[in-house]
């Protein structure tokens, strides 16, 4: 039985490593501005898990504005619903915050032709992390 | 979450509704609310019990990358990243530091040169200021005097308390606040991105049976494997109908 599970481990690695996987952050070259601008925030937050609420929250933020009125309803309980279960999170370990942190340099580097799209947003992450607020930094410290 | 089938079962619709927006936010958030009441250990069960686990990862992970300008709830796709990394399942090229620099040369030297220029910049504006020059007080002695005479002529022997540390002083106290925080990080509990992926290093360098088994597990009893050759998307696609 052990010998299968660890077979099955094997087999689920190699298939997860020939799924084109290391294509997510490479593709990101051909997303669309908006796309790559709700990339990086879901990317932001999820490093920033100070506050892991915002995970599930910005999915609904997303969608407000696709939902029509009727549907208001059913947000608010989505809501709720949400804010239950983020009480029982388990998040993932500070080592894969890192690894996101380090996902979050590449794609702004391999997006470097149109930083203008999200560099409001890097600047005030790692403002935040760096905690560099404090001190005012040149344009060329500050890249 | 994934095990339940209703991921798989909305992830289909989405593929054969050729990527609609909506279907697929219906089916993460519908099991989103599953997905972050699990653990790890929980999620490696799903995963190597039931096949219906796999296939619906799977299918996720296609969809994600067939219409990722679809994708509206990206912060669930990392958390499965996220969950994936934590279980060493993630290809190591995606995790480790690649050797290889992202910016062309071009653009490295001109951004070195600039950090450089900068560097020089910090240096010149830190330099302690020269002294003010103070007029004599009362209580300074007269250089007429044998004291003031001999201060003018040799210097004074004492510093004066509100006298700025040398530069020698201010080298030394930089590096010993360096090792002290160098001594401090490396006391932290270890956080390092790349953690359980060290062994599987160099992907490419090496044959996928080397990646795909740990050098512990070479001496001991034969597991099957699968085959070394890399697998294309249409042979994924026959291994997920047949899960």
């Amino acid at each position: 039985m052990v010998v299968l599970l660890v077979s099955l481990f094997y087999l689920l690695r190699r298939i997860l490593w020939t799924s084109g996987i290391h294509q997510v952050v490479s593709d990101t070259r051909f997303m669309s501005e908006s796309a790559l601008y709700r990339f990086v925030v879901a990317l932001v937050n999820a490093t920033e898990r100070d506050c892991p609420q915002r995970l599930p929250l910005i999915c609904v933020m997303d969608t407000l504005s696709d939902k029509n009125v009727a549907n208001k309803v059913q947000i608010s309980e989505l809501f709720s619903a949400i804010a239950i279960s983020v009480a029982s999170t388990d998040a993932i370990t500070c080592s894969s915050v890192a690894w996101l942190e380090m996902l979050l340099v590449e794609v702004s580097l391999r997006n470097r032709d149109r930083f203008g799209a999200i560099w409001s947003l890097l600047i005030n992450h790692y403002s935040q992390t760096l905690n560099a607020g404090v001190i005012s930094l040149t344009y060329i410290a500050e890249r | 979450m994934i095990c339940q089938g209703v991921l798989t079962a909305k992830v289909v619709q989405f593929i054969s509704q050729g990527g609609q927006e909506q279907a697929l936010w219906e089916a993460v958030s519908t099991d989103a609310f599953n997905l972050h009441r699990v653990n790890l250990n929980s999620v490696m069960n799903r995963l190597l019990e039931f096949s219906s686990a796999r296939s619906a990862l799977l299918l996720l992970l296609q969809s994600v990358l067939q219409s990722q300008s679809h994708i509206t709830c990206w912060s669930l796709v990392f958390f499965v990243f996220g969950v994936l990394r934590d279980l060493t399942l993630l290809p190591p090229q995606v995790v480790l530091e690649s050797e290889t620099d992202i910016l062309p040369t071009q653009i490295r030297h001109d951004f070195e040169l600039r950090l450089a220029a900068l560097d020089k910049t910090i240096i010149v504006e830190n330099k302690p200021a020269p002294p003010p020059i103070t007029m004599h007080t009362k209580s300074s002695p007269s250089l007429l005097s044998l004291q003031g005479l001999g201060e003018a002529l040799f210097g004074g022997a004492d510093q004066t308390p509100g006298e700025t540390p040398s530069a020698e002083t201010l080298e030394r106290r930089h590096i010993e606040s360096y090792m002290a925080n160098k001594v401090r990080r490396n006391n932290l509990p270890s956080a390092r991105w790349d953690i359980g992926y060290e062994t599987l290093s160099d992907a490419g360098e090496v044959s996928n049976a080397d990646i795909l088994e740990p050098a512990s597990r070479k001496s001991g009893s034969p597991v099957p494997l699968p085959p070394k050759r890399s697998m294309s998307q249409v042979e994924l696609r026959c291994f997920l109908s047949l899960l």
